[in-house]
């Protein structure tokens, strides 16, 4: 097969989701075509039909979707209305998924070796097993994993984030697929893993000639990568093209509105004067602490020499990737762990040893906003318990002053007085996200812990969200610490950033220097992992 | 590891000295005893004061705490005491009842399993959602069905009417075939349930996709994948259906007439016979703790990922 005929072309695919005599297009026309040794990224927001998608070509489509009309050729085999006989041997063998969630996508209780042999043998039914296993040890250390020998003995726990997805891509590949299907790979990754997976990924699409459909929410990743760009929404193909045009000048208002609304696009937050004297809200110095060992032994130290503070009415920003440490100094910081040594001070206060009323007035000045919407919340409650919660344990019992104050709440955060009868199970991630918010409100605190608040959500959502957190520090003179993994994202929000690693704190000053003149060797490597960071305004970054 | 299994053989033998107690205790409770029982009856023509001598002559008017530590020292010494109703020693009784017991645990167990695989197998795989679905209520119905009606339609039907497996006169494995596999229905029914849940939930986890997206069929995700991760809790739930077992045999031997511990055990508590009873009570709580043991014990082989943390823990 020639290096410019499709592997993959779709024509007219029209999808629809059928429930209780209800009926959801999915997908409505969508016509692409990917060739040998060729990214095309489809872009779009949740929802968008993406991941529907992604499952039509694999033909692992739920009970309730149907394919009303249209055609999948997967090189010259329509995949529309195979048996599911036929469609078992061309899974995997010419068709490999990468999927989304390393951690959850390998058998926990399997090893590695016997899920990879598994892959194999189900398209070599005569497969010898001592023999595939010296070819997957090959196959393990061309996806840059070491000691091969040993992790095929190993289990899924025993391997980290990145190791798992390169195991993963290994069980992909293994048959030599013609088309792989790359949902999100590196979405539940850290940045700098992000950077080597999708390396890894282009190196063995030019070295196999594969054609790659690339899923993502991220068009700063989509620009790096892709040759091309095909951008969802609501189940319309809405813009298609080469990567670079596509940026440089994209056509409909949709594609610009998603370019506008990346984080990277907006500037740094300007360093802000503070009228008047600079007040503290929270002086954290040489802050340091070790888990406790088996038998009560000195174990791993979580965060070692931590200090920083944070001016009350601006917003603190901490960056690590996984591990760092990030949460033990929320722990810290909201008193629920009391430091080996160093010192937390909030509002004056310290919060490992106030107790009684200060501490209840302490707990009500601080407030933690999780980052996932919908595990936060009961997902029975209506969004009025919700709210009626914090103002009830806080001892306001009268029933008119508490709807009153919810619909102030409601108000600030910009959701409609009708959400209050929806469930939580029922909302969309930034309408959760605003009540969240809207809970943290209630009881007039003085400083909200933000923990990767927006990592959840659309870059549009994403947007709107930032802009209320904005908003509302400006009315209410909150303070912030905002923990993120993405760079990005912190620039736009943070006065002032840590950057933590390993426990360590590497980097600390203003934003816009650490962004501008990084000193740190890690610091520079995260901002080069940045996806997208060609996309950023050439002024910003030096 | 050697300091965990002793440590979990400490908390056996706890349990078995508790249970041994507690017996004691609710037997004491009662009103009467059995060489009352045995003896009150005016026909056999006893005066008070014989009946007080017979009661001494077994200990019967010691206080309760003399009698505890009698029967206690006793039971350690491995004397299990004679039967008062009968005067055979309790051991003799227990030799002879305890095969038909054990014959009908296995079977019913073994008929437990299968039906809950088969059944399961079943309701994850059938064609139709509405099938599967209409599928997953009949263990709740089955877990309902009293146990004696089920084996009285299960003799009139397979053994009287289609005579398809005698129950009269018959001795071995053949007289445990019928009221085993009756048995095993309500058993299997929380076995079904527990597995069915789990199994649910592991279908809904993306490597289940994955392995779709690699082309293996579904039989072959829920045997080899969905199968040892559904299994803890299963197993966790079938140590405790062991009990039901306990319980179901009492029923079952005396429907079919079966000579085993429960039907022993029927007769013994009719004639308050305490010695017995402790006896039967002492097995049962120590079959119970030993299966439970087992079920712990496999369940760091079946997932590794507790493999670690006990080690951890133990050293």
């Amino acid at each position: 097969m020639n290096a410019a005929s499709p592997q993959l072309s779709i024509r007219d695919l029209d999808v629809v989701y059928e429930s209780r005599g209800s009926a959801h297009h999915a997908l409505k026309g969508v016509s692409l075509e990917v060739r040998a040794g060729e990214m095309l990224a489809l872009v779009g927001e949740s929802g968008s039909g993406k991941s529907t998608l992604g499952r039509a070509i694999l033909g692992l489509l739920p009970e309730s979707a149907r394919i009303q009309r249209g055609s999948i050729m997967v090189g010259d085999t329509e995949i529309v209305g195979l048996p599911e006989r036929a469609l078992r041997r061309i899974r995997g063998a010419r068709v490999a998924l990468i999927p989304q969630d390393p951690a959850h996508s390998l058998d926990p209780v399997r090893t590695i070796g016997a899920q990879l042999v598994e892959a194999v043998h189900l398209h070599e039914p005569r497969g010898n097993t001592a023999t595939t296993r010296r070819m997957l040890v090959g196959l393990l250390e061309r996806v840059g994993i070491k000691e091969p020998e040993r992790r095929l003995h190993q289990y899924p726990h025993e391997l980290s984030g990145g190791m798992r997805q390169r195991v993963l891509i290994a069980a992909a590949i293994a048959q030599r697929p013609a088309l792989i299907v790359a949902d999100e790979p590196t979405s539940a990754l850290d940045v700098s893993v992000q950077v080597q997976i999708m390396a890894l990924l282009a190196e063995l699409r030019h070295e196999m000639g594969t054609a790659m459909l690339f899923i993502t929410h991220d068009l700063g990743l989509a620009s790096e990568q892709a040759d091309r760009v095909a951008v969802l929404q609501h189940g319309t193909l809405c813009e298609t093209g080469e990567t670079k045009a596509l940026f440089a000048n994209p056509r409909t208002p949709y594609t610009r509105r998603l370019l506008a609304d990346l984080p990277l696009f907006h500037e740094a937050r300007a360093p802000r004067r503070t009228e008047g004297p600079r007040e503290d809200a929270i002086v954290v110095s040489h802050l340091t602490y070790a888990y406790k060992g088996a038998g009560g032994r000195p174990g791993h130290k979580a965060v070692r020499d931590i200090s920083f503070n944070v001016v009350a009415g601006q917003t603190h920003g901490i960056v690590g990737e996984s591990g760092s440490g990030k949460t033990t100094l929320l722990r810290c910081l909201l008193g629920l762990i009391t430091p080996d040594s160093g010192s937390v001070h909030i509002l004056g206060e310290n919060p490992a040893r106030v107790e009684g009323a200060a501490q209840r007035a302490l707990r009500r000045a601080v407030q933690f906003v999780y980052q996932n919407p919908h595990v936060s919340f009961d997902p029975r409650c209506r969004a009025a318990d919700i709210l009626a919660e914090p103002l009830i344990n806080a001892g306001l019992h009268d029933r008119g002053a508490r709807t009153e104050r919810i619909r102030t709440m409601l108000e600030r955060v910009q959701l409609p007085p009708a959400v209050l009868e929806r469930r939580a199970a029922n909302m969309s991630g930034g309408q959760s996200q605003r009540l969240a918010i809207a809970r943290a409100l209630l009881c007039d605190p003085k400083i909200l812990i933000l923990d990767e608040v927006v990592s959840a959500l659309d870059v549009s959502v994403q947007a709107e969200i930032l802009t209320l957190l904005e908003t509302l520090q400006h009315q209410l003179n909150l303070t912030y610490v905002f923990v993120s993994h993405d760079l990005a994202v912190v620039r736009r929000i943070a006065d002032t950033v840590s950057i933590i690693r390993a426990g360590e704190q590497v980097e600390h000053g203003p934003t816009e220097t650490v962004f501008s003149t990084p000193h740190d060797d890690y610091t520079k490597r995260l901002l080069a992992a940045i996806p997208g960071r060609d996309l950023m305004r050439p002024a910003v970054l030096a | 590891m050697t300091r965990y299994i002793l440590s979990r053989a400490l908390q056996a033998l706890l349990v078995l000295w508790g249970a041994f107690t507690l017996s004691f205790v609710l037997l004491q409770v009662m009103p009467g005893d059995a060489v009352l029982i045995k003896f009150q009856d005016p026909e056999l023509g006893l005066s008070p004061q014989q009946i007080s001598d017979i009661r001494a002559s077994y200990g019967a008017d010691e206080s309760a705490f003399v009698q505890y530590a009698h029967v206690l020292g006793r039971t350690l010494a491995g004397q299990l005491g004679y039967s008062i109703e009968t005067g055979v020693p309790v051991s003799r009784m227990l030799h002879a009842a305890y095969p038909t017991t054990l014959r009908l645990a296995v079977v019913s167990f073994g008929g437990a399993i299968m039906l809950a695989a088969g059944f399961a197998t079943a309701a994850l795989l059938a064609p139709l959602r509405p099938l599967r679905a209409a599928l997953r209520l009949v263990p709740g119905l089955a877990s309902g069905i009293p146990v004696f009606w089920l084996e009285i339609v299960a003799i009139q039907l397979v053994s009287f009417h289609w005579k398809l497996v005698p129950v009269v006169g018959v001795s071995g494995w053949t007289a445990v075939l019928l009221p085993g596999l009756a048995l095993a229905i309500p058993i299997s029914a929380p076995l079904t349930q527990v597995f069915l849940s789990a199994a649910e939930r592991v279908m809904a986890q993306p490597f289940i996709d994955v392995l779709r997206a690699r082309g293996a069929s579904p039989l072959r995700i829920l045997y080899a994948h969905v199968l040892p991760n559904a299994l803890p809790p299963t197993l966790t739930i079938s140590g405790l259906v062991f009990g039901e077992i306990l319980a179901g045999a009492v029923v079952t031997e005396t429907v079919f007439g079966l000579d085993g511990l429960g039907q022993l055990a029927q007769q013994a508590v009719a004639n308050q016979d305490v010695a017995v009873l402790q006896a039967i009570i002492l097995i049962s709580v120590a079959g119970f703790v030993v299966i439970n043991f087992t079920v712990d014990a496999l369940h760091p082989l079946i997932d590794p990922r507790i493999r670690r943390t006990q080690a951890g823990g133990a050293a």
